[in-house]
């Protein structure tokens, strides 16, 4: 089966340069100090950020604040039931690549010997899980009131027959497609995350970065006005 | 160029330059120009600076609340904090407790005005900050706080310690606000420097807090003004 068809549509009828639904809620943990709910199509992700606080104080750094990151799937999220939810090699790979993120996306020099904590969790995986997680976790850090450089925003890219595909859902992810995940901050030209899977040819690397960076350009957008609309709508609750 | 108000996410271009504003918070600043650090409204006012010179502040704030913008404590904040205990900073210091030689006590802030933490947060409250003048005293925590006394204090700057927030209570509205005696019983105050025990009748020395009778609430303040 072909991942575009012979009319220029992909499995779920978008086009290739088409990222499915944003839909986002901030502010739902009450014991968290920022939190997001964030779907892209099927793709869910919970997110939670606490602090700074004071850390334990074999993470704490003297310069800047240690930012820990647990990503986690839910038992039902993916296509096999799993009975970790946690701790394997590829979500504890997932969890450094969003400490690492973060620790360029927030300026860590404004809370010296402290420590933030982003907990993800994917309710509903169907593909560009990290992408997500990260969308997810700028809206909590806004959220949050955490200083940062920008929000970042994240897209999964792959590349179809010298055709670049944005969004990808699980579907597409399965096959022995190529695909990037970038993160960038404010869909500019600032990259935070690059990853890879699967072969690349030289040559597609650059129209595969391209579609990615446009792409992040796009969920920033959706971010950046989630995040403004929701300190608004707080506005009268806050008392001003 | 852009307009008190406006608001602005993450990230956004603020100004091209700083100009003759001074930094305040929620921004900073990257290849020269200024971008907002967090989700808000932009706000310029005007700020005395120490030479008494007039500056234009600009920030990016969450909310007019000043509480709101702040995550941790900051200078100047009157806090609400537990001591936790009273004693040499350095453990490694063997001491016989023949006096009392402390020069900490330890404490926990719990609240901020009246937003209370997630999270605690350790701090210090060095003997210095007892009193506005200080001769020295001889046992200085014993008249002042003890372990488990909740206090009013001020979160203030100091030179020496970096690692942690520093308290004061030099003031007459800093102090201790409630305090249990041996048994766990209420303590009442008799004056401003005693409390005594509601069940054993026994006096302990203190610095209670003149906590102000006129209390602002944001409840109040919408009333007056409607």
């Amino acid at each position: 089966m072909s991942i575009i068809s012979e009319h220029g549509f992909r499995l779920d009828g978008r086009r290739p340069a088409q990222i499915r639904n944003v839909n986002t809620r901030l502010g739902l943990n009450r014991n968290a100090e920022g939190s997001s709910y964030l779907e892209h199509g099927n793709t869910k992700v919970l997110c939670a950020v606490y602090g700074p606080y004071e850390g334990k104080a074999s993470k704490r750094l003297e310069d800047r604040c240690a930012i820990v990151c647990q990503y986690s799937t839910t038992t039902f999220s993916g296509l096999e039931r799993k009975n970790r939810p946690r701790g394997d090699r590829k979500s504890t790979e997932m969890s450094r690549l969003l400490e690492k993120a973060f620790e360029s996306v927030i300026l860590t020099e404004s809370f010296p010997r402290s420590q933030i904590d982003i907990f993800c969790e994917v309710i509903q995986g169907d593909g560009s899980n990290l992408a997500a997680c990260v969308n997810a976790t700028s809206l909590a850090l806004a959220d949050a009131g955490i200083p940062m450089k920008g929000i970042a925003s994240a897209a999964t890219c792959g590349i179809v027959e010298g055709n670049p595909i944005v969004d990808l859902t699980s579907r597409e992810e399965t096959d022995l497609l190529p695909r990037v995940t970038l993160a960038t901050i404010c869909g500019r030209d600032e990259v935070v995350l690059v990853e890879l899977h699967n072969r690349l040819h030289i040559d597609h690397l650059s129209v595969v970065m391209e579609a990615a960076k446009a792409t992040c350009a796009d969920v920033y957008e959706c971010l950046a006005v989630v995040a403004q609309q929701h300190l608004k709508a707080c506005a009268p609750i806050l008392g001003n | 160029m852009i307009i008190t108000g406006t608001l602005v996410a993450p990230g956004d271009k603020v100004l091209d330059s700083i100009g003759n504003y001074r930094m305040g918070n929620g921004l900073y600043e990257a290849n020269r120009r200024i971008f907002a650090s967090v989700a808000g409204y932009v706000k310029v006012y005007g700020h005395k600076d120490k030479s008494d010179n007039l500056v234009q502040v600009i920030e990016v704030r969450r909310s007019e609340d000043q509480l709101e913008n702040e995550l941790l404590p900051y200078d100047g904040a009157v806090v609400t904090a537990k001591v936790m205990a009273v004693g040499l900073r350095y453990r490694h210091f063997f001491i016989l407790y023949l006096r009392d030689h402390s020069r900490f006590a330890k404490c926990d802030i719990i609240s901020i005005g009246d937003r209370v933490y997630k999270k605690r947060f350790s701090a210090l409250l060095p003997k210095k900050k007892l009193r506005p003048l200080e001769p020295e005293l001889s046992e200085p925590f014993k008249n002042f706080v003890r372990p488990n006394d909740y206090i009013l204090a001020k979160v203030c700057d100091d030179a020496g310690i970096k690692d942690k927030f520093v308290l004061s209570i030099a003031e007459d509205e800093l102090g201790v606000v409630l305090c249990r005696g041996k048994f766990g019983e209420t303590m009442k105050k008799v004056d401003w420097n005693t409390v005594v025990s509601t069940r054993t009748g026994k006096t302990e020395p203190r610095k209670m807090a003149r906590v102000p009778q006129k209390c602002m609430l944001p409840s109040d303040l919408k009333d007056s003004t409607s």
